[in-house]
């Protein structure tokens, strides 16, 4: 039995609904294998130094973030207690290709499970952590929950997965944007879950790329029937031409954008000429 | 100007001073089985389109949820539907949007079903009557009769509405140059929203009478949200009906397509597989405290840690195994063990009282067990007594039944007006 944690990068700006989605459907389709457990999912946003145009500052990506997956304080659903944020990469000055993120949190597990983690041995033994560490640092949460697995199993295996779109997979073949050591490391060390629309056909694309293919049954496909085209590209769109985003992403984090006059939205929430009250 | 950006309408100006403009307020029906974020969300398109169009001013909105009596399989109480609606249409404790949507009761509470015609009619009775300055029970038109109760809170809301309008078109009216100005009269009404699916479903004999066709697209006019699979220019375009009222039909294309669709969260919740993020959280919180379609209420809450995955996936692995309650008209209540999904139809006996069934609740075993008693009510008193032998027999029977409609094949895309074709007069 393999114990999963799924990471997923990317710039979250804003984060939609459909990458929590993702998440979700994610869990349930490696569940459903039979052969994994999904011990929990990391959030984790580019960093600033990634350069792109438009890309808010990290400080607003992460706090809309946290809002999302009901930690920053102002929320009506239910806060997702497996997702987490994780902000290693975002805090970093520099941009942090997606294999060294993958890398980093594996290494810690490894040190967790093999007694080596240093925090874990500064710290009280059993894991009892104040609140505030468990929000804020996500490594104390993955501690959290390794101790809990290894008070059931002797040697549990806890890896890394990258849970990604379809797009990031066939990016995979466009020149120059991945090294070619970190796409191979990443499908023979990692393995990966990527959801796909219908109709998109990324068996072909794993059975045509020759770096990857060898690697195959370590990519989970999985289709999204029910077809959510919810981008944050197009979110931005919306919110510049003063049309309602609602119920596309969550309300904390669209009202965090009004209130903070984000990708170019009016103060406030759209308004109807309300006459009746 | 943040006053200018911030109003949804064309322009700073008083509200009715442009009489072109039309003063609407959009309805939408369904069954809401559960309402969705894809539900809620044609709303929130409709109002900008509208608005971008420049021909159109949205008031507010209408959802009317259908009633039990609508008969459809795995249809979940109006008690239920109604709760999770308004659950999704409360806006979050903390400063958030306005809330414009209402959610109408009226159709959902009623004994029978209701065609949509009339339920627009309903409505619009409230603005006429507002507008005309008469009593609704003399305005309310069709075979259906239905006069507007005066204690109705979407009518009371809609009277509100109009006065409003009526009392800023007055202002505007005496402000600037009467003579210039042409005081047209003051209009509103109610245009139908709906998917592509509804609009689609007008070609299916039987289900919709012609002339509630050609009134809903001539004297109301709708706002149909694009789904895929669907394609209602060519519609409007091959319809007869409707096709000479095309002006009044506005088509919204949706660029973030957004598939969600009631059955798909029903199956996925039967499977165990997590609805999150396709609904409010809210519905979801819902749908697991009370347990309705066949879902798991473990699995909602064990959602992180190791222990919560068994749960999780016994809820993935495991049959949608829940018994099924079946509630005839009288209100007896038969348990049915087996499959969690036969559909008894419309004008099928209560095996307990011969009752014909109308109305079809599932519930969880565990909601099943919440309730009291095995025996139903109107059993006659030999068996309440406890004939075990005829009891076994009668499930035997049920089961049978559940065995061989299970078989059927499911019924496909919206079947609203089924049960019209046995109301027809």
């Amino acid at each position: 039995m393999h114990y999963i944690v799924l990471v997923a990068g990317g710039s979250f700006n804003p984060v939609t609904n459909m990458h929590l989605r993702m998440f979700e459907l994610a869990r349930d389709a490696l569940i459903k294998t039979g052969q994994f457990k999904v011990l929990g999912g990391i959030v984790s946003p580019v960093s600033d130094g990634y350069n792109k145009p438009g890309l808010l500052p990290s400080k607003h990506r992460i706090e809309m973030l946290k809002l999302a997956l009901g930690r920053g304080g102002c929320s009506d659903g239910i806060p997702s207690s497996w997702i987490r944020l994780g902000t290693w990469e975002a805090v970093r000055s520099q941009w942090t290709p997606t294999r060294k993120v993958l890398d980093h949190y594996q290494r810690r597990i490894d040190a967790m499970l093999a007694d080596t983690d240093e925090a874990q041995l500064n710290g009280p033994p059993d894991g009892k952590r104040s609140r505030i560490d468990e929000e804020s640092d996500e490594l104390a949460w993955l501690r959290s929950l390794v101790a809990k697995l290894r008070a059931k199993e002797s040697q549990p295996d806890v890896r890394i997965m990258l849970l990604c779109g379809g797009d990031v997979l066939q990016s995979f073949a466009v020149k120059g944007v991945w090294q070619e050591e970190d796409m191979v490391s990443i499908v023979r060390d990692y393995g990966m879950v990527v959801l796909s629309r219908p109709g998109s056909d990324p068996h072909r694309f794993v059975h045509t790329f020759d770096l990857i293919n060898p690697y195959e049954r370590n990519i989970r496909l999985v289709t999204e029937w029910a077809v959510n085209d919810i981008s944050s590209t197009l979110i931005r769109r919306t919110l510049q031409r003063n049309e309602s985003v609602r119920y596309m992403l969550p309300d904390p984090v669209i009202d965090y954008i009004y209130r903070n006059g984000l990708y170019g939205s009016t103060a406030s929430w759209p308004r109807l000429e309300n006459f009746a009250d | 100007d943040a006053k200018l950006t911030d109003t949804v309408g064309c322009s700073a100006m008083p509200v009715a001073a442009d009489p072109t403009i039309e003063n609407v307020v959009l309805l939408a029906c369904g069954s809401y089985n559960p309402v969705t974020n894809m539900h809620l969300r044609m709303f929130e398109v409709a109002r900008d389109a509208l608005r971008k169009s420049g021909r159109f001013r949205v008031l507010g909105g209408i959802i009317s949820p259908v009633a039990d009596a609508f008969g459809k399989e795995d249809l979940a109480s109006a008690e239920h539907r109604l709760e999770m609606l308004r659950l999704a249409l409360s806006p979050p404790a903390v400063a958030g949007p306005p809330a414009w949507i209402r959610l109408g009761k009226w159709e959902a509470t009623r004994r029978r079903w209701t065609p949509t015609r009339q339920v627009l009619d309903r409505y619009q009775a409230a603005i006429d009557a507002e507008l005309t300055g008469t009593e609704p029970c003399s305005t309310a038109g069709g075979s259906g009769g239905e006069s507007c109760d005066e204690t109705d809170a979407e009518c009371i809301w809609l009277r509100k509405l109009v006065r409003r309008l009526k009392s800023t078109a007055g202002a505007s009216a005496h402000g600037g140059d009467s003579a210039d100005r042409q005081t047209a009269p003051l209009a509103a009404r109610l245009m139908l929203l709906c998917g592509a699916d509804l609009l689609a479903s007008f070609a299916r004999p039987g289900l919709w009478r012609t002339e509630d066709m050609v009134t809903i697209a001539r004297d109301y006019g709708m706002v149909v949200l694009a789904r895929s699979g669907f394609n209602p220019q060519k519609f409007i375009y091959e319809c007869d009906a409707i096709n000479p009222f095309e002006q009044n039909l506005v088509i919204l294309s949706e660029w973030s397509c957004n598939d969600t669709s009631s059955s798909q969260i029903r199956r996925s919740l039967r499977r165990g597989e997590s609805v999150r993020y396709l609904l409010p959280d809210s519905v979801i919180d819902y749908v697991y405290r009370h347990r309705l379609y066949g879902c798991r209420a473990d699995y909602w809450h064990g959602q992180s840690s190791v222990s919560s995955d068994d749960a999780a996936e016994a809820a993935v692995s495991s049959s949608a195994a829940a018994a099924a309650v079946q509630r005839c008209s009288r209100g007896c209540q038969t348990r049915m063990t087996g499959s969690a999904m036969p559909a008894a139809r419309i004008g099928k006996e209560c095996r307990a009282c011969g009752a014909r069934s109308t109305r079809h609740v599932f519930l969880s075993s565990a909601a099943v067990d919440d309730q009291r008693g095995d025996a139903p009510d109107c059993l006659p008193q030999q068996q309440q007594h406890g004939d075990s032998r005829h009891d076994r027999h009668r499930q035997q029977s049920l089961q049978q039944d559940a065995a061989s409609v299970a078989a059927l094949p499911a019924l496909s895309g919206p079947v609203r007006h089924r049960s019209h074709r046995e109301s027809k007069s």
